[in-house]
């Protein structure tokens, strides 16, 4: 009897601790979830959003061709040029247009700050320098900023023109002579770039066509002519030859998306040290009514920058994970080609054994990489 | 018998108590959050899959994008 009761006893005194205790874990589970994201989600979305301004899958498909060869360089920064050099007609068209009406004048007002300061960045995109070790890095600072000013100037200007002054502004500036001086430049960089193209990928099937190039570069054939004429090559060769070019694209993709993570990890950390100190010596430059205007326009931006740069000083191994896994999804949301061509190249490692490098980031070295391991398997 | 059943409901009263007061004191524990563990990568190992690989989609996709159309250019968007 007395072990009965002692028994119940016991029973009684275990059964509420231990209830107690699966109770709290679950409890406490969730206080850690909450926690983690009231401690990280202002400084995780600040990051987050400073990384998305950065770098972006569109701007990566764009720096592609830069990352190939000078003429690519040279042609993304014509094209910057050109795009400049439209905003600031354009603005000023606006401008004079809304001031010969008689237009809202506080609109106006606004408008001209965010005009000096498009023509502030026109300058520095004048100023970029091909040879730079970071051209790529301050291509995508600048044009940034470009694209974030014309930005704001459409929020006014858009609903304050109506369809014909738009389109007889837009006639106006394409027909000014700069923007035909910079057209003709940018097609001699497009031809150039697609005859080299057209080499290194002839190249792959060890075909060469000097005929072709020149043709190419000199504008005789369209776009789609020069994508059929090289198919046809293609088709041409014998199915060994197009194996092996096969392994090279799957290679230089792979070499190429290793190279976009780093430059992206790059970008972010190097835009988010630097880009406050960009913005306000830029305003700087301005006269004191147009820099109000602007730093009313940039005050969330620049707020949102010092929070990210205060943590960056504080715990920089915490703000780099952020960035590192900001920028790993932007390289994994990036079109379904490459990622299927990555997966190939896995496979293809994966089944024939052929130890793949990507750490190389030329074009001459992924070919001098890979040609020992086709050969081998030939 | 009184005296047990009165034994044994006083003491299930008491575990009670005990059991309320245990709970408060695990939500006040301060909390450790290691951050220094990895995720899980739950996404399927697509290696150990088995696929055909065609190299003729693979030089396809390449060639598609080999060639820039002369109208091609950056989008920094529009003044209006």
């Amino acid at each position: 009897m007395k072990l009965k009761i002692i028994s119940v006893i016991l029973l009684f005194l275990i059964a509420p601790l231990v209830i107690a205790e699966i109770d709290g874990e679950t409890t406490r589970a969730v206080v850690t979830t909450n926690i983690e994201s009231d401690s990280g989600v202002n400084i995780d979305a600040d990051i987050n959003v400073a990384v998305g301004e950065a770098i972006n899958e569109e701007i990566l498909r764009e720096v592609r061709v830069m990352q190939e060869s000078s003429t690519g360089v040279d042609l993304r920064i014509r094209q910057l040029q050109r795009a400049a050099l439209n905003a600031e007609l354009t603005g000023l068209r606006v401008i004079r247009t809304l001031m010969d009406r008689d237009a809202d004048t506080a609109q106006t007002h606004r408008l001209r700050a965010i005009y000096s300061e498009i023509i502030l960045i026109k300058e520095e995109v004048f100023a970029l320098n091909p040879n730079s070790e970071n051209i790529v890095e301050e291509y995508i600072a600048v044009r940034r900023d470009l694209s974030n000013a014309i930005a704001e100037f459409r929020s006014i200007a858009g609903p304050l023109l109506n369809e014909n002054e738009k389109q007889t502004i837009r006639d106006e500036v394409r027909e000014r002579p700069e923007i035909a001086e910079i057209n003709a430049q940018v097609v001699a960089r497009i031809r150039e770039t697609n005859a080299q193209r057209v080499e290194i990928a002839l190249g792959r099937i060890d075909k060469s066509t000097p005929v072709l190039y020149q043709a190419i570069r000199n504008g005789e054939m369209t776009a789609s002519e020069a994508r059929q004429r090289v198919l046809d090559e293609y088709n041409r060769s014998s199915e060994e030859e197009r194996r092996i070019a096969s392994a090279r694209i799957v290679q230089e993709n792979r070499t190429r998306i290793s190279t976009e993570q780093e430059l992206s990890r790059r970008v972010a950390e190097e835009y988010i040290s630097i880009q406050r100190t960009r913005i306000e010596n830029r305003i700087e430059r301005l006269s004191e009514d147009e820099r109000e205007v602007i730093l009313e326009n940039r005050r969330t931006v620049l707020d949102r920058l010092q929070r990210v740069e205060e943590q960056l000083s504080q715990n920089r191994e915490s703000v780099r994970e952020i960035v590192n896994r900001d920028t790993q999804t932007i390289i994994d949301s990036r079109t379904t080609t490459s990622t299927q061509i990555r997966t190939d190249a896995d496979i293809r490692t994966t089944n024939r054994g052929v130890e793949a490098d990507v750490s190389t980031t030329t074009r001459a070295e992924v070919d001098s990489n890979i040609l020992p391991d086709v050969t081998r398997e030939r | 018998m009184k005296k047990i059943i009165t034994i044994i409901l006083a003491l299930a009263i008491f575990s009670f108590l005990l059991g309320c007061v245990a709970e408060d004191q695990v939500d006040d524990l301060p909390i450790i959050i290691d951050d220094t563990i990895p995720p899980v990568d739950d996404t399927p190992d697509i290696v150990d899959e088995v696929v055909d690989t065609d190299d003729d989609i693979v030089i396809e996709e390449e060639l598609e994008e080999t060639i820039i159309d002369e109208d091609d250019d950056i989008d920094v968007g529009e003044m209006f």
